[in-house]
C-alpha cells in the first residue's frame, strides 16, 4: 500500500512540474520574440533617419535642389512651429529634421510623396538657403485682382528665368481672378487648399469660405514688387488677423507655404540672425580693405561699405528710421547706388577688391 | 521497496540535470549573441561618428561665411577666401573674436574643431599679410574618449593679390 502512493505521487509531481518549467520557456521565449522584434523596428528607422539625414544634409547646401521624399508614410508632421524636426506617420523615432524650413504644420500625402526644394537668400550677397516642404495633396490657389496683380500671380505660379514656385506635375496651383473663387473652392472641397491672394492693399480682406487656410501678400512696385519688401497677412477666420513681412522673394514663397504667422516668423528670425553674422563677417573684411587694398582709390568704396553694412547691422538690432527690419534692408541692400549692391558694382567697375 | 524509491528519485534527478544543461546553453547561446550586438553596435557608433565627421566637413565647406562669393573667385574654384577667413577668425572690432562661437554654430557643429592652413606655397613664399592658418571653430569638451580628425584639400583665394592657394581643412569631431 504504502508503494502504490508513493508511485501515485511521483505521477502527479511531474506533470505540475513540467507544467511550471514549460510555462517559465515559453514566456521567455516570447518575451525574446517580442524585444528584438522592436529593437529591429527601432533599427529600421534608425536607418531611414540616417538615410534622409545624408541626402537632405547635402542637398540643403546646394542651391536650387528640388528633392521628392517618397517616404513609408502617409503622414509628415511638424513638431512645432519653431523646431526643425518632421515626424513621419507621428513616429517620434522616424524623423526628418531641416534646418528654417517653411512647411504646413501637418501634411498628407496619398501618394506618400512629399516635396523638398532649396532656395539661397541673398542680401545681397548669400545668407543661408531656405528650404521648403510641401505635398502636392495641397492645392495653391493664386488669387488675383487686377492686371498688376495678375501678373505677379503669374509669375510666382511659374517663370523660366525667376524664383516661383515648381512646376506643375511637382505642386498643384491654380491662377484665377478673385471672382471665381468661390467657385473653385467649392469644387475643390474635398481637398486641402490654400488661398493666396495678391493685392495692393490687404486692408478688409476676408478669409473665404471653404479655404483650409489663406494669407494676402500686398506688394508694391515702389517697394521692389515680389523681389522687395511687403506685409504678409495670415488670414483667420473672425478677422483675427495677423500681419508680419517679408523681404525678398525667396521669403515671400516662405510666407506662401508656411502654416501660419509663428512658423514663418521663426524661421525670419534664424535668417536675421544669421544674416547679422554674415554682416560683421563682411564688415570686418571692408575694414581690413580699407588698409590692405592695394587698388588706389578703393579705400574710399571699402570705408563706404563698411558703413552700410554697419546700418544693415544697426536695421536688425534697432531699426530706429525705418517702419520694419524689412524696409531698412531693403533700402541699405538693394535701392539705389549708395546702397551695398550699388557699391559693389562701383568697386568692380574700379577694379578693386569686390566689396562681396 | 527500495529499489523503487531509488528509480523515483534518479529519474527526477535526470530531468533536473537535463533542463539545467539546458537553460546553460540557452544562457550560453544568449551571451554570445549579445557580445556579437554589443560589437555590432561598436561599430556602428565608430561608424556613426566618422560619418559625422564627414558632414560636418561638408558643411563647414560650404558654407557662406567663408566661401567665396560667386563671381569673386575666377580660377579658383570652391575656394575659401582668404579676408572671410582672417574676419571669422580673428575679429576685433564689435564681433566677438571667434564668430563661430555662438550657440547657433553649436547647434550646427557640436563638439569639435575646424581649422584651415595653406600648405602650398609655404610660409616663407606668402606675402607677410597673410595668415596660413586659422582656426574658425573649436569647442571641445573637458573629457572625451575619441578625437576624430578628418581632412579634406581645399583652395583659398587671395582677393587682394588675385593669387588661389591650396590648403588642407582639418575638421574633428570630439567623442
Amino acid at each position: 500500500m504504502l508503494r502504490s502512493k508513493k508511485s501515485a505521487i511521483e505521477v502527479q509531481f511531474n506533470w505540475i512540474f513540467v507544467l511550471i518549467v514549460g510555462g517559465v520557456l515559453l514566456f521567455f521565449v516570447f518575451s525574446v520574440i517580442r524585444s528584438q522584434t522592436e529593437t529591429a523596428q527601432y533599427e529600421i528607422d534608425v536607418t531611414i533617419r540616417n538615410y534622409f539625414d545624408t541626402i537632405l544634409q547635402r542637398a540643403t547646401q546646394a542651391r536650387g535642389s528640388l528633392i521628392d521624399l517618397h517616404l513609408r508614410g502617409s503622414t509628415l508632421t511638424s513638431s512645432d512651429s519653431c523646431v526643425d524636426t518632421f515626424y513621419i506617420n507621428e513616429n517620434r523615432n522616424l524623423r526628418i529634421e531641416l534646418s528654417s524650413a517653411f512647411s504646413p504644420k501637418e501634411m498628407g500625402s496619398v501618394s506618400g510623396t512629399f516635396f523638398v526644394w532649396v532656395v539661397p537668400w541673398d542680401l545681397p550677397f548669400r545668407i543661408k538657403n531656405f528650404v521648403y516642404i510641401t505635398s502636392p495633396d495641397i492645392v495653391y490657389l493664386l488669387v488675383y485682382e487686377d492686371n498688376d496683380t495678375e501678373d505677379y500671380a503669374v509669375e510666382i505660379n511659374y517663370s523660366r528665368n525667376r524664383l516661383s514656385l515648381p512646376r506643375d506635375d511637382k505642386i498643384t496651383k491654380i491662377v484665377l481672378h478673385n471672382g471665381s473663387l468661390q467657385g473653385e473652392l467649392q469644387k475643390l472641397n474635398h481637398l486641402t487648399t490654400r488661398v493666396v491672394f495678391f493685392k495692393t492693399n490687404c486692408n478688409g480682406v476676408p478669409m473665404p469660405n471653404n479655404a483650409n487656410t489663406a494669407i494676402c501678400l500686398e506688394i508694391d512696385s515702389d517697394k521692389g514688387g515680389l523681389d522687395g519688401w511687403g506685409k504678409v497677412k495670415y488670414l483667420e477666420p473672425d478677422n483675427l488677423n495677423k500681419e508680419t513681412y517679408f523681404l525678398g522673394r525667396p521669403s515671400l514663397i516662405g510666407a506662401i507655404i508656411s502654416e501660419d504667422i509663428t512658423q514663418f516668423d521663426c524661421s525670419m528670425q534664424k535668417a536675421y540672425i544669421k544674416a547679422e553674422q554674415l554682416f560683421n563677417i563682411y564688415k570686418e573684411r571692408s575694414s581690413n580693405l580699407t588698409i590692405s587694398d592695394p587698388t588706389p582709390n578703393c579705400n574710399n568704396i571699402h570705408a563706404r561699405a563698411e558703413n552700410r553694412l554697419e546700418d544693415m547691422i544697426n536695421c536688425i538690432n534697432n531699426n530706429d528710421n525705418y517702419e520694419t527690419i524689412e524696409e531698412c534692408l531693403y533700402d541699405a541692400t538693394f535701392s539705389g547706388a549708395g546702397s551695398l549692391s550699388g557699391i559693389n558694382q562701383e568697386s568692380k567697375l574700379r577694379s578693386c577688391v569686390y566689396v562681396y | 521497496m527500495c529499489i523503487k524509491m531509488k528509480k523515483s528519485q534518479l529519474k527526477q534527478t535526470e530531468t533536473i540535470s537535463i533542463l539545467f544543461i539546458f537553460f546553460i546553453l540557452i544562457f550560453v547561446v544568449f551571451f554570445i549573441y549579445s557580445k556579437n550586438k554589443a560589437d555590432n553596435i561598436q561599430n556602428e557608433i565608430r561608424e556613426k561618428e566618422l560619418r559625422r565627421a564627414v558632414e560636418l566637413s561638408s558643411k563647414a565647406h560650404l558654407l557662406p561665411e567663408i566661401q567665396c562669393s560667386e563671381s569673386q573667385c575666377i580660377g579658383c574654384s570652391g575656394a575659401m577666401e582668404m579676408l572671410k577667413l582672417d574676419a571669422v577668425s580673428n575679429c576685433s572690432n564689435s564681433c566677438s573674436e571667434l564668430i563661430f562661437d555662438s550657440v547657433h554654430y553649436f547647434q550646427e557643429f557640436g563638439m569639435g574643431s575646424i581649422k584651415i592652413e595653406i600648405t602650398y606655397p609655404n610660409k616663407t613664399n606668402l606675402p607677410d599679410y597673410v595668415n596660413h592658418n586659422w582656426t574658425i571653430y573649436d569647442r571641445k569638451p573637458l573629457i572625451y574618449n575619441q578625437f576624430i580628425p578628418h581632412y579634406i584639400p581645399v583652395n583659398i583665394f587671395n582677393p587682394i593679390s588675385n593669387d588661389c592657394y591650396f590648403g588642407v581643412m582639418e575638421v574633428a569631431v570630439y567623442s
